[in-house]
């Protein structure tokens, strides 16, 4: 019992000789001669206390602190005298110093169970602020590991780490979205997914070469990867594999890819964008050396016309001539002025759907134009409509208004003039057609007659805009134009614009 | 001798252009085309004819501009083109077309429009002399 409650006790006799000792304490000083002044010097008390029975006697009462010698291990505990036996029992268990108590080959069966509760406390309070802190560690790089992982799921390149095999070991949010297709991918490889993804299993075969190569060559390898090519849905990415040694010395590829389709896409944009403005300069140059030149011709021939009705040389009868003159220069002006507000009305103004009822439109136009000629021209609509026909109005009304006039003012004067508008409209597209039997094109210029300030006539002062006009509202409208044409026979102008029903 | 050939697609400037050689003293023989190529036509027809032809030439105009009917007048008139005196006439103040007409050793001078009996006049001294 006693030695089961203190394990580290020992028993002194008058001589200060170590007559019994616990088997734990027996461990310390196995080998030590059995002498107290040999095996121990007091910690506390200190100073009033010698190495003899008697002075022990007196400080009964006391907590005492032994160092065993060289071993920097204390005991504490008290003394109790048996008179009986005229023996002094300590009765102590090791105090502080555990660590080199440890460093001893003792076990846990070598301590009393009571043994020291707060020293205990305080090994425990130890080892758990140590297991804390190892945790805090933990959880700091488990933070930082879902930091770099968010990183790389958010970062807008795909990556990817490959091993040696070509299987995936790593994929992230940008290479692959669905998160159960990600875990599925890992330890497969990239031609597992063209299988699985239903995919040309050809770019696949392609990606796969690459990647071995990289493998086999040691060295980076970038490759254009195009999917969809040549549609609208087409993207563009560029491949990188860079073969690195990771920290535990494994080789592995380090895949990503960058999308470069926006940017190829912008790129092309802004060719397109380059394009119309060169386009559009081209078109603003004419519009310039024409107002130098067409601008100025009728108001010249306006000022010499009134310096001739001024200066009398011409009698007066004749003066209505002049003025007619002066009337149909300013007519072609003001032709010009119209032609190029409806060229910048084209280009600048929005496009608004309306129904609009191209008969209306026709009719009106020939109406505006039948009394330039002084001969009759018949005139006929021809209309196949069972759906409403949905454009931008001011557009449409520009372009039958041009054909019409156009037509009136090259026809030749026989007994069966005539102009026809044939017009078909379903749900997809407006088609009319406008013919004549008028003077028609030469097929040398037939197909320049749509060309900025081209002119395949001189019969009458023409501005060289309308046709022009014609096909730039057509082509924002989407549609098209098209002419056929017999010298001294006719023309026919053949447009169709969709129907813009669903707009 | 001399002969008038105008050239304008605008029938009024033709319509001007005679106006102006009738009161003129040098008024002889004046012919008028709406159309180079039937100008130059009609040229190729009297090529035989050895009479200084002066030209009153339009620039602007469809089918075949000014410059072109030069270019066409020379080719068909070889060593003949001698014979042809051109004066450009034109309601251009584009700088890069009077640049041209100097191009053309044919052309003698680039005369502005409206065409009057003041300049007519001292186109005809220029001839006579």
């Amino acid at each position: 019992m006693f030695e089961k409650l203190f394990p580290f006790h020992f028993v002194l006799n008058r001589f200060l000789q170590l007559v019994q000792k616990g088997r734990s304490l027996s461990k310390l000083i196995d080998d030590k001669q059995g002498n107290f002044e040999n095996i121990f010097t007091f910690k506390r008390p200190f100073l009033s206390i010698d190495y003899n029975f008697d002075s022990i006697i007196n400080c009964i009462g006391q907590i005492f602190i032994l160092e065993v010698i060289d071993t920097k291990i204390f005991l504490k505990g008290e003394f109790v005298y048996s008179e009986t036996q005229d023996l002094l029992f300590f009765c102590g268990t090791p105090w502080l110093g555990y660590e080199n108590i440890l460093k001893s080959d003792f076990n846990i069966g070598d301590f009393a169970i009571h043994s020291n509760i707060i020293e205990y406390s305080n090994f425990l309070n130890n080892a758990v602020s140590e297991f804390e802190s190892k945790l805090e560690i933990s959880e700091a790089f488990e933070k930082q590991r879902q930091f770099f992982e968010k990183l790389f799921d958010e970062i807008p390149v795909d990556m990817a780490i490959i091993d040696m095999e070509r299987k995936f070991r790593y994929l992230n949010k940008t290479a692959v979205k669905d998160p159960e297709l990600r875990n599925w991918l890992i330890g497969r490889t990239n031609f597992d997914y063209f299988i699985r993804k239903n995919l040309d299993l050809e770019l696949g075969r392609q990606r796969e070469e690459f990647i071995q190569k990289a493998i086999e060559s040691g060295e980076s390898i970038r490759f254009e990867d195009v999917h969809n090519k040549n549609t609208e849905k087409e993207t563009v990415m560029l491949r990188s594999l860079s073969p690195f040694t990771a920290y535990d010395g494994q080789k592995y590829m380090l895949a990503y890819g960058m999308d470069l389709s926006i940017f190829k896409r912008t790129v092309f944009q802004n060719e397109q964008k380059n394009l119309e403005l060169e386009n559009l300069n081209n078109i603003l140059n004419s519009i310039i050396y024409a107002v130098t030149h067409d601008f100025r011709a009728p108001i010249l021939a306006v000022k010499a016309l009134a310096y001739l009705v001024k200066s009398g040389l011409e009698i007066n009868e004749r003066n209505d001539l002049l003025f007619n003159l002066i009337k149909t220069s300013i007519t072609k002006l003001d032709e010009q002025i119209i032609d190029i507000h409806n060229y910048l009305q084209n280009s600048k103004l929005e496009i608004g759907f309306t129904e609009v009822n191209i008969s209306e439109i026709a009719e009106n136009a020939f109406e505006m134009v039948r009394y330039s000629v002084p001969y009759p021209i018949v005139f006929k609509v021809e209309m196949h409509q069972k759906t409403p026909f949905i454009t931008d109005f001011h557009r449409i009304k520009i372009v039958i208004n041009n054909l019409i006039s156009n037509a009136v003012k090259y026809s030749r004067k026989t007994t069966n003039a005539f102009v026809n508008i044939k017009v078909v409209i379903d749900d997809e597209n407006c088609h009319f057609t406008v013919s004549d039997n008028g003077d028609g094109i030469s097929e040398m210029y037939v197909d320049k007659v749509f060309d900025i300030y081209f002119r395949a006539s001189n019969k009458t002062g023409g501005t060289g805009l309308g046709l022009f006009i014609c096909a730039e509202i057509i082509k924002k409208l989407g549609g098209k134009i098209e002419v056929k044409s017999v010298l001294g026979e006719g023309s026919s102008f053949s447009v169709t614009v969709p129907n813009n029903k669903s707009s | 001798m001399k002969k008038f050939i105008l050239i304008d697609d605008d029938p009024i400037f033709i319509f001007l252009n005679k106006k102006v050689l009738e009161t003129c003293s040098c008024k002889e023989n004046v012919i008028d085309f709406t159309s180079a190529v039937d100008a130059l036509e009609h040229i190729q027809k009297e090529l035989d004819d050895d009479e200084e032809t002066i030209i009153l030439l339009d620039i602007r105009m469809p089918i075949m501009d000014g410059f072109t009917f030069i270019e066409e007048l020379k080719k068909i008139a070889g060593p003949k083109i001698s014979k042809f005196l051109i004066y450009l006439l034109s309601s251009s103040i584009y700088q890069a077309d009077i640049d041209k007409s100097k191009q053309y050793p044919e052309v003698v001078d680039f005369l502005n429009k409206p065409l009057n009996s003041e300049k007519m006049e001292a186109v005809c001294r220029e001839l006579d002399n």
